[in-house]
């Protein structure tokens, strides 16, 4: 959280996720080089460049997909979701280097514009196995060009959230214009099983993933709560409430997160106004709700941020009635105050 | 996540996981996997390899000295054949060999030197 827009609100855990991306990075790019020299010492240093980056982006991008997924299915994956920004952009500059060598290697040297000459140098568009390669992959480079650029506090909060994030599922779209890239272009030209078969696995792998975190949430969504005449739902029972912890719930269709703190209960909207977090999955640290994504925190009794900060989320009135806890599903405004009650 | 994008996120993934499938196959159903290289030879300036289908591929990493590159067809009696084509500067240089050569050569016409000679 930061009460002002700074480039990167830099922090000890910041520091240590991009020392191990760099360096990771860096060997990738060194045990390429070295492979690709031992193997084929006639290649060109331009040709090793351009492969190594396209390889090294999509590498990334396939690590940055499963994070997603991977913490809505196991919460300790959660550390590496915190600093995911550094890895996409770090992913969109590879894929940049790659881009600007391919264009600058086999579209420099006529005498049409560079990016036209993408576009024109293949004109087989109604081809399905001959479709101009090199336009998906511009096409991606823009989309992570787009995201990269937003990739900061500052434009999640002037676009809106909402917006933002509409914006940055545009990634489900590069992916599947990359991998269609590399399929149309690399793989054309050399057709090994080996690397057909590791793209083809990731895929796989990305999208097995991302469907069954999907229907995993989907049964949490699926949740009926009885009611009692007043038209409270009854969600569970006070002992199943870890102290300083919560537990979420499904409620008209939206989730709220039943929190216990100090003995008492308190709900809230489940869904943190930073990133859209998982609330409900967090833990009350110094007396604050915290957003297990990126450390927002909301007070338990009314929803606010501590001040200075100002996000707020809404709020539930809650009952207990014989150990039962009930959940009065017509919201509070954001930020209003609820007493929490004694379990 | 609200429920609208959790939503959003399972229709994209169903959508992906039928549609990239089925371009992806499209994509490679034409692919010859058995047309990797069948033999190679490198010397200090090029390399030539064999692919499937009497292809020849020559890879030039730098200009070679001579002053006139010819590729020729050896014809089954072991004599140049048909003129292929000439290297000039460095690159890769795709040719197709008839049925009825039994190897390549590069000649240097001009001084009239046997080059580089490979037969099938």
């Amino acid at each position: 959280m930061g009460l002002d827009y700074k480039l990167v609100l830099w922090n000890k855990h910041k520091k240590n996720y991009d020392k191990l991306i760099a360096l990771g990075m860096v060997l990738y790019l060194i045990v390429f080089f070295v492979l690709s020299l031992v193997t084929n010492a006639e290649m060109t240093a331009e040709t090793i460049i351009i492969r190594a980056f396209g390889s090294l982006a999509i590498i990334l991008l396939h690590l940055i997909l499963v994070i997603g997924p991977l913490t809505r299915l196991n919460p300790n994956y959660l550390p590496i979701l915190y600093n995911r920004r550094h890895l996409g952009v770090s992913m969109f500059l590879a894929a940049l280097i790659h881009g600007v060598f391919s264009t600058i290697n086999f579209h420099t040297l006529g005498s049409k514009n560079p990016i036209e000459s993408i576009f024109t140098s293949n004109m087989d568009y109604g081809s399905l196995t001959n479709f101009p390669f090199q336009v998906l992959g511009f096409l991606a480079l823009l989309i992570l060009f787009v995201m990269a650029s937003t990739s900061h506090d500052f434009f999640l909060k002037n676009l809106s959230p909402k917006i933002w994030k509409r914006l940055h599922m545009l990634v489900y779209l590069a992916y599947s214009l990359i991998v269609l890239h590399v399929f149309l272009g690399a793989f054309q030209q050399e057709t090994s099983p080996f690397a057909i078969g590791v793209l083809c696995l990731g895929f796989v792998l990305i999208t097995g993933l991302h469907l069954t975190a999907a229907f995993k949430e989907g049964k949490i969504d699926s949740f009926k709560a009885s009611k009692d005449s007043d038209g409270w739902l009854e969600v569970c029972t006070t002992g199943e409430i870890e102290e300083s912890r919560a537990k979420i719930f499904t409620v008209e269709g939206e989730r709220i997160a039943v929190f216990k703190n100090e003995g008492k209960l308190s709900a809230i909207h489940n869904v943190c106004k930073h990133q859209g977090g998982p609330l409900g999955e967090g833990k009350i640290v110094d007396g604050c709700i915290t957003c297990p994504w990126h450390g927002y925190q909301y007070l338990p009794h009314n929803g606010q941020s501590p001040p200075p900060f100002t996000e707020k989320v809404k709020t539930y009135q809650l009952k207990v009635v014989n150990g039962f806890v009930y959940v009065n599903p017509n919201a509070y405004e954001e930020g209003t105050e609820v007493t929490p009650i004694s379990c | 996540m609200i429920a609208k994008q959790r939503k959003a996120h399972k229709l994209v993934w169903l959508l992906m996981a039928v549609v990239v499938p089925i371009l992806l196959f499209f994509a490679i159903k034409d692919l010859d996997f058995a047309a990797n290289i069948k033999a190679t030879e490198t010397t200090e300036q090029f390399k030539v390899e064999l692919v499937k289908d009497r292809t020849i591929l020559i890879t030039l990493s730098k200009p070679l000295p001579s002053s006139s590159s010819v590729l020729y067809e050896i014809d089954a009696a072991g004599k140049l054949g048909k003129v292929m084509g000439q290297l000039q500067g460095k690159g890769t240089y795709e040719f197709q060999v008839s049925e009825a050569a039994s190897g390549i050569a590069i000649v240097d016409k001009i001084k009239n030197e046997n080059i580089y000679t490979t037969t099938f």
